[in-house]
């Protein structure tokens, strides 16, 4: 198994499509750090304005956490574009390009190869997960000195600079098993694809629909919510509550994870039994 | 002789086309084994069945005599195999590709090997070349060196001379003869081009609209009572009155100025030379066909 991971590794990092991912992080992440920069200033104005007469804010409350703090909400949408990308042509990919005949006459286990190339593009996720960290506090740092971080959520949660480190790690993990459930589900679709293209726009679309779903709360959609995953793909801003519900974030992970493993084995099911015509 | 591979019954439907049906052979040690059929005719279907890429619906494939179902592993790692277009990691080179698909056989550490292979077929100085910059009779010889990474003792090739050149043709030819001779390898090749197969193949299989249509050895599948015969002479129609008297049961047509053909019992071949030379007709050329190609065409 170890050498099927290191394989799949080798394949991956060997093709451009995989930067592709860390370039736009990096572009993201570059772009709002200079954008707060630059207006940050204008926009916390706005923000606070009805709360200025209640409060009196000292200090500077753009800092290196309130920005990356912005910054993770890039998980809405932007990193699971990117994690589908790549989790999306892994199965896909080898179909399309007509490898999967070479590699599957080879005296190799379905489902060893299967399982190496989910652990792999796992892995790819949390990398660029961690890799969104990095550079978020690390480069936030070159423009801001850090401070107390302001949370404007249904309360006001203001955190001490010393009670901030511990969230960020905790939420950026919470961000990385989130990302897990999109790429899991970009992987099983890649299993029925043979181009990388219809993984990527199903997984985009089920994200869409059932965001559009979790946010209703009407009728049906409340009985489906609690069952779906984008429900909890939020829940890394759990960790900036005061104090941490961690009933809620226990729930929402093991949702998650359910989530992660009924991807994967219903992907394993789908390529085992998979007949390769292409 | 020893079976290498017992195809037993294989059925495989999809969806509401029936792809192979009941196809039955046996593969023995040594063989050159033609999978000859029209396109559509089932023929890669079955060989992916045999390969385990394409799950039967029905029947059986026993590979040295195992199942494959439940022992696909074992089984594969006794077989090489190159179906249709070699398609290989164009990103990385020749060698690169080979030890990656080396190391999924579970082979480490083939360096001399795979350069060994490489040589056989003629791309060891190519090595380090991607293999994007490969022409289709480099890409196919290369997929015909991966087939022998794990040392095989079957290999099948299905389609190894589509899209090649004469010349590439020839190559791949000689080469699986080699594998053949010198390696001791088994082979079963599929192919549309049949002069080839006749060339190489020691037995076959034709299959059409995925049912058998005849199994066994090609030098008696070939031998046939009746044989078309080309006659070349510049009195043709001289000829044609002779012949049509004294063989008035058989079909004479007139193909070109000077050709007759017929097709006759081989045993009255000897006796129209004979009575065309004593009536002093002169027989320029006399030719008889019986090759793959209207077996081919007879049987499919």
């Amino acid at each position: 198994m170890g050498t099927l991971i290191k394989l799949e590794f080798s394949k991956l990092f060997r093709r451009g499509i995989t930067y592709i991912g860390f370039v736009a992080i990096l572009l993201i992440v570059l772009v709002v750090q200079i954008g707060m920069f630059v207006e940050g200033k204008k926009l916390l104005d706005f923000l606070v304005k009805s709360m200025s007469d209640v409060f009196q804010f000292e200090g500077n409350l753009i800092n290196t956490y309130s920005v990356s703090y912005i910054i993770l909400n890039s998980l809405w949408l932007h990193i699971p574009v990117l994690v589908a990308i790549v989790a999306g042509d892994m199965v896909s990919g080898e179909a399309g390009r007509g490898t999967f005949r070479l590699l599957l006459t080879r005296p190799v286990s379905r489902g060893q190869l299967l399982t190496a190339k989910y652990i792999t593009a796992q892995a790819y996720t949390a990398m660029l997960v961690v890799f969104l960290m990095v550079l978020s506090l690390g480069l936030g740092r070159l423009f801001w000195e850090p401070g107390d971080m302001i949370v404007l959520m249904n309360t006001i949660n203001i955190l001490d600079m010393s009670d901030i480190w511990w969230r960020f790690l905790a939420a950026f993990a919470y961000g990385v098993m989130s990302m897990w459930v999109v790429s899991g589900l970009a992987f099983l679709f890649s299993t029925m694809a043979t181009n990388s293209l219809g993984p990527v726009i199903s997984s985009m679309s089920v994200l869409i629909l059932f965001t559009i779903l979790s946010n209703f709360s009407i009728g049906i959609f409340e009985v489906i919510k609690p069952f779906l995953f984008t429900t909890y793909l939020s829940g890394w801003q759990l960790f900036f509550d005061d104090p941490v519900d961690w009933v809620v974030i226990a729930k929402a992970s093991t949702v998650l994870i359910l989530h992660i493993s009924f991807f994967y084995f219903a992907a394993l099911r789908i390529f085992t039994k998979k007949d390769i015509t292409t | 002789m020893e079976k290498v591979l017992e195809v037993k019954h294989l059925e495989k439907r999809f969806g509401a086309v029936k792809a192979v049906s009941d196809v039955s052979f046996t593969v023995f040690k040594g063989d050159i084994y033609g999978f000859l059929g029209p396109n559509g005719s089932g023929k890669s279907t079955t060989i992916r069945m045999v390969l385990n890429l394409i799950k039967p619906d029905a029947g059986d494939v026993l590979v040295f005599g195992e199942p494959l179902h439940g022992h696909r592993k074992q089984a594969l790692s006794k077989i090489g195999a190159l179906i249709e277009r070699p398609d290989f990691y164009q990103y990385l080179t020749a060698y690169q590709n080979m030890d990656m698909l080396a190391q999924y056989s579970g082979l480490k550490n083939q360096r001399k090997k795979i350069m060994e292979l490489l040589e056989v077929v003629d791309l060891a100085d190519r090595a380090r070349h991607r293999v994007k910059t490969f022409s289709q009779g480099m890409k196919q010889r290369l997929g015909i060196a991966q087939t022998l990474l794990h040392d095989p003792e079957l290999i099948i090739l299905d389609e190894p001379v589509n899209g090649l050149d004469p010349q590439g043709i020839k190559d791949i030819r000689e080469m699986i003869v080699r594998l053949n001779k010198d390696f001791g390898k088994t082979l079963i090749v599929s192919s549309h081009i049949l002069r080839e197969m006749e060339l190489i193949s020691n037995r076959m299989i034709v299959i059409s609209k995925g049912k058998v249509v005849v199994e066994g050895e090609v030098r008696k599948l070939l031998e046939s009572e009746q044989q078309q015969l080309t006659l070349v002479t510049q009195q043709p129609q001289n000829a044609l009155e002779l012949l049509t008297t004294a063989f008035p049961q058989l079909h004479f047509t007139r193909n070109t100025l000077e050709e007759l053909q017929t097709t006759l019992p081989t045993t009255d071949i000897p006796l129209v030379n004979e009575l065309l030379v004593k009536n002093g007709i002169g027989v320029k050329q006399l030719m008889t066909h019986n090759n793959l190609e209207d077996f081919f065409l007879q049987n499919t």
